[in-house]
């Protein structure tokens, strides 16, 4: 080995250097999207349908959940949208709704870290120029404890807003 | 010893030939007044302590081959044959000079060990491959465990991606709002979604709470309770 063969060994570690970290982050470390704690947001609308509804297979945990108010009153279960947002403390995070509303979640202070972190987190919807939907709804809930938010009119249906904590 | 540390000092001074001019003559006529100047000097130029030093300082010149690294250093760049240059000593040979080489488009630098002329580009080139193979060696190591660790983590999480999304399921609790703005707790053993506040302003609200003791029946690791807040919308709206 001489001194011209050292560049191509650089080369050569860099290149397994590459290799090694972008095979992690093509698994599931980067899958999950931003790091830190993020608030997933599911737009499910639900409708009843009289010929029998079905329910969108991304909802696997749903159809145990329909048997129960207010889910009952619907067959009918498709998801619109899904993304997941960070979440910073005192800075919302934004996401615009189908029916023209905005969806607003602000962490609110530092999670409670006894027995496993809580998230004090705070929902808003609005829309502009018109009077709130939900001013305001705060909860504490840990790690990938959904809640949901139902209760707005849409095309024959509603709106129900699956949020979930993302450690 | 009567004599002072200057006189100390010139004595072995002019025992090394060291003094000239002035300062030799006025030492000289001090070592023709003083015996103990005299005593100095001679042990300082004794046989034992003058031959021994003597023989030593001619062997290390010698070994070095400093007597000819000026030849040698001429020699190669007079040409790439190499030229004997040999000193007072014979520390230098055709043989040592020929060590030398010639780079393509330098003349590479030389040293000189053992009394033989080589190049510090060789010499590197002989000892960096050892260096750098240590040295990548642990750079490809740390990369390698890097990505372990980020490949360990993201395997957590993956397993924290499909935890279920709803599993519980029992008999809902109404809690009809009368007001607009509702305050409650809603705590859950093992965690649970607590409600802290609920303001929607001349709208209708219920929170439908999923108790834990019905979470429980199912499969659902945290056992936590679950709950829907549900708005009434505008007549109309959409």
């Amino acid at each position: 080995m001489t001194l011209r063969s050292f560049p191509a060994l650089a080369a050569l570690v860099v290149f397994v250097t590459f290799v090694v970290f972008a095979g992690a982050g093509a698994g599931p470390a980067f899958a999950a999207g931003p790091r830190g704690p993020a608030i997933e947001i599911t737009v499910i609308h639900a409708t009843q349908l009289d010929g029998g509804g079905t329910i969108d297979p991304l909802l696997r945990d749903l159809p145990q959940l329909t048997r129960e108010q207010p889910f009952v009153r619907y067959n009918n279960y498709k998801v619109l949208a899904r993304q997941e947002l960070p979440l910073e403390i005192g800075k919302a995070a934004a996401s615009e709704l189908p029916n023209g509303r905005a969806l607003a979640v602000t962490l609110v202070d530092e999670p409670k870290d006894a027995g496993g972190p809580r998230y004090h987190v705070r929902a808003e919807i609005g829309e502009p120029g018109k009077r709130a939907f939900l001013k305001l709804l705060e909860v504490t809930a840990s790690s990938n404890e959904p809640f949901f938010v139902g209760g707005q009119s849409y095309q024959g249906g509603t709106l129900f807003l699956e949020l979930v904590v993302r450690p | 010893m009567s004599l002072s540390h200057e006189t100390l000092l010139e004595l072995m001074s002019l025992a090394d030939g060291e003094l000239e001019g002035p300062d030799k003559e006025r030492v000289e006529r001090l070592l023709e007044s003083d015996d103990e100047a005299r005593q100095v000097v001679a042990s300082l130029r004794g046989d034992e302590v003058g031959a021994w030093l003597a023989e030593t300082m001619d062997r290390r010149a010698g070994a070095s081959g400093a007597d000819g690294v000026a030849d040698a250093v001429m020699a190669s760049i007079a040409g790439p044959a190499a030229v004997a240059a040999g000193g007072p000593n014979g520390a230098s040979s055709a043989a040592n000079v020929g060590s030398v080489a010639r780079g393509a488009n330098a003349w590479p630098a030389l040293t000189v060990s053992g009394g033989k002329l080589a190049s510090l580009a060789a010499a590197r080139a002989r000892r960096s491959p050892r260096l750098q193979l240590v040295a990548s060696a642990g750079a490809a190591v740390l990369a390698l465990a890097a990505g372990v660790a980020l490949y360990v983590r993201a395997g957590t999480r993956h397993l924290d991606e499909h935890a279920p999304v709803a599993s519980v399921f029992a008999p809902a609790v109404d809690v009809e709002a009368a007001s607009a703005v509702a305050q409650r707790g809603v705590p859950g053993a093992g965690g649970g979604v607590e409600v802290n506040e609920i303001d929607a302003p001349s709208r209708g609200v219920s929170v439908f709470e999923i108790p834990v003791a019905a979470a429980a029946a199912v499969a659902k690791p945290s056992g936590a309770s679950s709950i829907v807040v549900w708005v009434d919308d505008d007549p109309g709206s959409n």
